[in-house]
């Protein structure tokens, strides 16, 4: 998967997860300040995206320094090239 | 003569705080290595102190009523003759906790962790085992565990007091306790006049006048038709957007 379609699959999960419009959903875009993710909504997050890594899911001790969806973009990457 | 009973006021509200903070640093001193002396089973140990703590609370609270600091209003008692209710309530005052454990059996609720290192309320919380507020995954674990115990468990899903004249916002943490462990929850709307101890005033402000502080425990709130989503994260947003609908609205009705 190209950077671009990680992105876009991502900001799907985000907008069909927690029903966001997708124009929010900006890499810059805080997961709990901007989008109201909170910490009980970050585990079916992490369900939702370990579909995208064959199974491999982000420690959820690593999420804790997640802050933007960039941030999750990066994780996704670093976890499909693992 | 309005004077006099304002001045009496401020010395009451001040005892008051006093009794309860001594109270609060004292009395578990005491009684934690008692009831660790004579309950060795940890379950029942906490139980034993949550019966402590609500008769402590309850003596407090007609004390303040006794010195006229307040005046208290409770209905809908019969509510909870069932165990394991989830309850959650709006947050005018400082001392809305203190009356709702004062008033409801086996309570069990959820503290700020910052409370733990308070000396006039750390002793309370641990002796009864409360639940503080340090993980949200972890208290949505501990609250669901502590219903099916058959606790009482009380929950202000605001997070915070209510600050007058602002939309009333929910915390969804109240709507994942009550779908994870598929509960029907009990609402219940505190109501407070004239307003004291709220976020906006000063302690000494609550002498200005005796206040009346009103309990009142509504019908339940079934659940079912939020728990059939197919996803937990839609359930419990709309759950929380319901009950936002339903707090704002009885909170309101109640001031008219």
């Amino acid at each position: 998967m190209t950077h671009e379609e990680i992105q876009s699959r991502i900001s799907e999960v985000l907008c069909e997860l927690f029903e966001l419009d997708s124009a929010d959903v900006t890499p810059e875009a805080r997961l709990y300040e901007d989008l109201d993710i909170d910490s009980i909504d970050a585990v079916d997050l992490i369900v939702e995206l370990k579909t995208m890594t064959d199974g491999k899911k982000i420690d959820p001790e690593d999420f804790k320094s997640v802050r933007t969806v960039n941030d999750v973009i990066v994780a996704i990457e670093k976890l499909m090239n693992s | 003569m309005m004077a006099m009973g304002k001045y009496w006021r401020i010395v009451a509200t001040f005892v008051s705080f006093l009794i309860f903070g001594l109270g609060g640093l004292i009395f578990p001193l005491i009684a934690r290595p008692l009831l660790w002396l004579f309950v060795r089973d940890t379950a029942k140990r906490n139980r034993l102190g949550k019966t402590c703590i609500h008769y402590s609370f309850r003596a407090f609270v007609e004390i303040m009523q006794f010195l006229g600091v307040l005046k208290y209003k409770v209905s809908g008692l019969e509510q909870l003759s069932t165990s394991g209710n989830l309850i959650l309530a709006n947050h005018p005052t400082l001392i809305d906790v203190v009356m709702l454990i004062a008033f409801i059996k086996n309570a069990d609720c959820v503290v700020k962790s910052s409370l733990l290192k308070n000396p006039a309320t750390s002793g309370p919380i641990l002796m009864a085992g409360y639940i503080a507020n340090d993980s949200p995954l972890a208290v949505v674990e501990q609250a669901a565990h502590s219903l099916k115990q058959g606790n009482n468990v009380i929950i202000f899903p605001e997070g915070t007091r209510t600050t007058r004249n602002e939309a009333l916002k929910l915390k969804r943490g109240a709507a994942n306790i009550a779908l994870t462990a598929q509960t029907e929850i009990t609402p219940v709307i505190i109501h407070c006049n004239p307003s004291a101890l709220s976020k906006e005033h000063h302690w000494y402000e609550a002498a200005n006048s005796r206040f009346e502080i009103s309990i009142n425990i509504k019908h339940t709130i079934n659940i079912d038709s939020f728990a059939q989503n197919e996803r937990t994260s839609h359930s419990s947003r709309q759950l929380t957007r319901y009950l936002e609908r339903y707090f704002s609205e009885a909170v309101s009705e109640q001031i008219v």
